[in-house]
């Protein structure tokens, strides 16, 4: 079963009410293209601990709209952490339980922030309308066509056509007239903006995939001149830069892998799913997208906090479109990705 | 991938236009005529600005009757599995406002382990 955008809220409400120890809510300063307001869910054990200096963790889901079990998730990880640390229970998840006693350590050692629905007018239209839908609902001006793709429209080498990514508003990879010209991303930007996030995780579907840097082109690790400041934005046209090859760093894409192997583990430890990590470029080219922005942050500006961005493709790819975007039972899946993001906030708290 | 019999009409015969046209929508699979790498497959389908499927295994594609004209046109091989009609969730897939609520008052509530039945 699925929560309607509403019934997410609830329980984004609800945690907050019922655990305000544990819980705050944090409404965005945006609200979406059709005026909806948005939250966040802020987790964090009570301490004489300035949340400052914990590591962050921002977990955000239902970017694209008919992907639609990653909300879903998010809001029952919230509520297993806040149920085990209150009640002293395991988070039992197929094959693999979390003890209390270690869930409460990464409670205790982390902030975890949960946007759980980034695009809350496109979780209502598949709702209602379209169960194919994957973009917000943006009007666009002179076109037929709405929606932009939330996942090509940060500041990452933005409105550059590489792959999939469009500059035509009837296309479901549409960027956008401008780098964060979508409210909803602005509120994504806006809690990097404002708040400590070491790790960040945009959950999407499907593929079983754990993807880290970069998006836009094969990783290198020996030029650290060839980097996407070089490069222009805005162009509408694909790199055209035979040979390019995107500058990592060899110890921090080593981190990405170290992180990317333990969530991949600790999927597989539930049922056996065997997730591939890989680079993003593998699955197809894309620019602009959130997790690639959120690493790119410091590296544009050194002042900006370092965040480790990934983005997990949950689920298999099904027998038809509908299936593998939202299953009939999504539940096996939201419980191994769960188990991966338990992962991911233990490596967040073990620094 | 299914074997259902491809919706859309071939190339020739004639087609729907207008707004029923735009309504079509087909899942498929696409490879290249000729051989040709994967990459040059892939370089070819993204000039195309096409809703591309995040499948591992190859490319696939959610196409409107239009773009699908225009991969056969570009003498791509193009696999037609089913048409996706434009249609709201099934209904029974979406939960109730009274079960999300007893959800969560239980799963707050209760003392002993979360296990997957209670989910």
């Amino acid at each position: 079963m699925y929560r309607t955008v509403a019934q997410l809220d609830s329980v984004v409400e609800q945690l907050a009410t019922t655990a305000p120890d544990l819980c705050t809510r944090l409404t965005l300063p945006e609200t979406s293209v059709l005026g909806v307001a948005v939250s966040a869910l802020r987790v964090a054990a009570p301490g004489a601990v300035a949340a400052d200096s914990l590591p962050g963790v921002l977990l955000i889901g239902g970017t694209h709209a008919r992907e639609l079990m990653n909300p879903d998730l998010l809001v029952e990880l919230a509520v297993d952490l806040v149920a085990a640390y209150r009640n002293g229970t395991d988070i039992v998840l197929g094959g693999r339980t979390w003890p209390a006693a270690q869930v409460r350590a990464v409670l205790e050692a982390v902030v975890l922030h949960l946007l759980p629905c980034v695009n809350p007018d496109g979780r209502t239209y598949v709702m209602t309308v379209d169960d194919m839908w994957r973009k917000n609902r943006r009007d666009n001006p002179r076109t037929s066509c709405d929606g932009v793709d939330l996942n090509r429209n940060t500041g990452i080498v933005w409105g550059v056509t590489e792959g999939q990514t469009s500059c035509t508003p009837c296309t479901d990879i549409y960027c956008g007239t401008a780098a964060f010209s979508e409210p909803e991303n602005r509120n994504v930007k806006y809690l990097l903006d404002t708040q400590r996030i070491d790790h960040f995780a945009d959950v999407h579907s499907f593929s079983e995939l754990v993807i880290y840097p970069w998006g836009h082109a094969v990783n290198q690790s020996t030029d650290p001149r060839q980097n996407f400041s070089i490069l222009p934005t805005g162009t509408c046209r694909p790199l055209n830069r035979p040979g390019y090859k995107e500058y990592i760093a060899a110890d921090d894409l080593a981190l990405f892998q170290k992180v990317a192997g333990r969530i991949v583990t600790e999927i597989a430890a539930v049922r056996g799913r065997n997730y591939t990590p890989e680079p993003g470029v593998t699955l197809y080219p894309t620019t602009g997208t959130h997790s690639d922005y959120a690493w790119s942050r410091h590296l544009a500006d050194p002042s900006l906090h370092r965040t480790y961005g990934i983005t997990i493709e949950t689920g298999p790819s099904g027998p038809d479109a509908a299936e593998s975007f939202h299953p009939r039972d999504p539940e096996p899946i939201k419980r191994e990705v769960e188990s991966g993001l338990l992962g991911l906030l233990q490596a967040a708290a073990e620094g | 991938m299914s074997d259902s019999t491809p919706a859309a009409p071939p190339p020739g015969e004639p087609s729907p236009t207008g707004q029923d046209r735009q309504a079509e929508r087909y899942e498929v699979t696409v490879e290249a005529a000729s051989p040709e790498s994967a990459d040059e497959l892939t370089v070819r389908v993204s000039a195309m600005d096409l809703d591309r499927l995040p499948d591992r295994e190859g490319v696939r594609l959610l196409v409107d009757a239009e773009a699908l004209d225009r991969l056969r046109a570009q003498g791509l091989q193009v696999q037609v599995h089913r048409s996706v009609p434009v249609q709201p969730l099934d209904p029974s897939l979406i939960a109730a406002d009274q079960d999300v609520a007893d959800w969560l008052s239980e799963r707050l509530a209760s003392p002993g382990s979360a296990t997957d039945e209670e989910r």
